[in-house]
């Protein structure tokens, strides 16, 4: 009778974990909270960095960059991460795209971090750094607007437009 | 007894199961709707927006003062730049856009430009009215087309969310293989006859009347050079210390502007220090260079850093550079330089040098600006004298101090202007007064690390 009782008392112990693992599933809301209090933080540390120079008006997004940067590009050489960036300034400079780093970014299916939420992972320093490198003027990408990873994506939109560079793994194109 | 155990186990499993799976439906319930909404919202607001757009487009056309056309367009460029940004949100990434997204950022373009003329000046142009005309043809056509939009998926009880998986499935798979009756059928049609419509629209000639959308950059002067030259040009700029035995290759050519020569330093043996840059193919100029040797700690302070840049830049054949701007951030310093001619500030001609704070080496340098821009200008004298020019500051301003510069504006035209340095409210201002016209040109926030520069 005791073992019975304790096999229903597993049952139960393990549905209930199952329904809590459940509800932590990367659509729930509980997790979106999170993210905004990490979001908040970066942007407190970051604020040291607003004095830093040209394009002044850029500075409280360079945190949203970096972390477009990070997730997209971590294992990428250190200028194919600056690359990243001076995509998203081309695409804000350019009038078929929106004109704001946050509507470059969290346009509709436009980056694949920002579709899967990996972009709320905490950046890498090196992606602050090649964020603000991108701010203050280098663009290793020959002015292109986009950029994919062929051994990736399914990337059939790639007709007609014109290859730029390859920088690691991602090739360029305007 | 065990029996009953177990069959209160169960019905206990069962519960909390069903408990479970409604409260993640429910959940799932309201992430949905939220997102609906946002689409919804973002929808309509491109509908109001083109809607107000047509009208105040409209307005302008029948306007006889200059004072009435700009209220129109002030309001038309609002309209414009706010259907830009919600036509951003919608997921609808399947569609290209260029012919309507280019119609707005034009029709922002040029209701910004017009509108910041004085108010009591001549009214438009006869051109400035004809272009005003066809983009007034081409904001109802939008209009329209919207609105019928907004009619129809009101109708069919459209749910954007579903377009937005669809979209998303629809990537996934080769285009062909895209099945036809899906929600977001409607969507893709119709946003597809908006595009092909707009695109039938003669684009009206928008020459000298509103800034280039891209930057029309002057060729580097100076013949074509090949890949020896290249690899010459970019090993004695990186110097041999900094080579350490490794050599310069062209890694390919690139079609940027202007065009290049893509040079790469291959990282020494168990390193990770790469060096990139670009020579440019005419004229065999320098226009960027990276290091990509990580970046230990701190040894020496930005301060150093600015005498090591500016020794850098001298040392490279940039002669005569004043520095204008200064930042540092995760272990470099960035320092911006703009060059000299007869006591005059020459922005256009504009390097940023980056200096690796652990070892004080230069690690980057872009000067694209420079390169194309730089030339020995004719400089004028200024027609307007520096009291003159003070008449038309601000009388709070205090001002600390003043000197000649050169300036491009939005249609890269280059101006000689009074540059005034002044201090309100504790915060410092660069203030450009024309020293042709005696103009106030344009006001610049200092921060504590330099200036916005071109």
């Amino acid at each position: 009778m005791r073992r019975a009782g304790r096999a229903a008392f597993a049952v139960v112990a393990l549905v209930a974990v199952a329904v809590i693992a459940w509800h932590r599933y990367p659509h729930g809301l509980s997790n979106g909270g999170g993210v905004r209090d990490t979001a908040a933080g970066e942007a407190t540390t970051s604020a040291r960095w607003n004095l830093a120079g040209p394009g002044q008006s850029y500075s409280y997004n360079f945190d949203l960059m970096a972390r477009v940067i990070s997730a997209e590009a971590k294992g990428e050489p250190y200028i194919g991460q600056v690359a990243v960036g001076a995509v998203i300034l081309n695409r804000v400079d350019h009038p078929n795209f929106p004109n704001t780093i946050p509507g470059v970014i969290f346009e509709p299916d436009a980056f694949t971090a920002v579709s899967t939420g990996h972009i709320w992972e905490p950046p890498a320093a090196s992606s602050v750094r090649a964020a603000q490198d991108a701010l203050a003027g280098w663009d290793p990408t020959g002015g292109a607007l986009f950029y994919y990873n062929p051994a990736k994506a399914t990337n059939w939109w790639v007709a007609g437009r014109r290859f730029i560079t390859q920088i690691g793994r991602h090739i360029f194109l305007r | 007894m065990r029996q009953e155990w177990l069959r209160f186990g169960g019905v206990l499993v069962v519960a909390l199961l069903g408990l479970g799976l409604f409260r993640e439906y429910r959940l799932r319930k309201e992430v949905e709707i939220s997102t609906e909404n946002q689409y919804q919202r973002a929808f309509q607001e491109v509908v109001y927006h083109l809607d107000g757009l047509e009208q105040e487009l409209g307005k302008a056309t029948a306007a006889g003062s200059m004072t009435q056309t700009a209220k129109a367009f002030a309001d038309a460029w609002r309209h414009s730049e706010s259907a830009r940004a919600s036509i951003g949100q919608l997921p609808i990434s399947n569609v290209p856009l260029s012919s309507t997204e280019n119609f707005l950022a034009r029709v922002a373009a040029f209701t910004y430009t017009v509108s910041q003329r004085s108010p009591s000046g001549a009214a438009l142009t006869d051109r400035e009215w004809s272009i005003l005309r066809d983009l007034h043809k081409q904001a109802r056509f939008a209009a329209d087309e919207l609105a019928k939009m907004g009619r129809a998926f009101s109708a069919g009880a459209l749910r954007w969310t579903d377009v937005q998986r669809d979209v998303a499935a629809a990537a996934a798979t080769r285009p062909d293989r895209v099945p036809r009756r899906t929600p977001s059928n409607q969507v893709t049609k119709s946003f597809k006859m908006l595009e092909d419509g707009m695109t039938r629209f003669p684009s009206p000639d928008f020459e000298g009347v509103i800034p280039p959308p891209r930057k029309k950059l002057p060729t580097i002067p100076g013949p074509e050079i090949g890949t020896d030259e290249a690899v010459r040009v970019a090993s004695d700029f990186i110097g041999p210390e900094v080579l350490a035995g490794r050599s310069a290759r062209v890694i390919s050519r690139v079609p940027s502007e202007p065009e290049a020569y893509r040079v790469e330093v291959p990282p020494a043996r168990g390193r990770s220090n790469r060096i990139l840059m670009d020579i440019s193919v005419r004229g065999g100029r320098v226009l960027w260079m990276m290091d990509e040797s990580p970046i230990g700690s701190a040894t020496i302070t930005p301060f150093t850093a600015e005498a090591i840049a500016a020794e850098f830049l001298e040392s490279r054949g940039f002669s005569r550079m004043q520095q204008v701007s200064r930042q540092a951030y995760q272990g470099v310093a960035v320092i911006g330089f703009a060059y000299e001619q007869d006591g005059v500030l020459v922005y256009p001609d504009h390097v940023v040098v980056r200096v690796a704070l652990d070892d004080g080496r230069v690690n980057g340098l872009e000067g694209t600006n420079y390169q194309v821009f730089h030339r020995l200008r004719a400089v004028k004298p200024p027609r307007v004298t520096e009291a003159q020019a003070r008449t038309a500051l601000n009388p709070r301003l205090d001002v600390t101090g003043v000197r000649l510069a050169i300036i491009v504006d939005d249609f890269y035209k280059e101006k000689l202007v009074y540059e005034f340095r002044g201090k309100i409210d504790g915060e410092t201002y660069i203030v450009y007064v024309n020293a042709d016209t005696g103009k106030e040109e344009e006001v610049k926030r200092v921060t504590p690390t330099g200036i916005e520069t071109v």
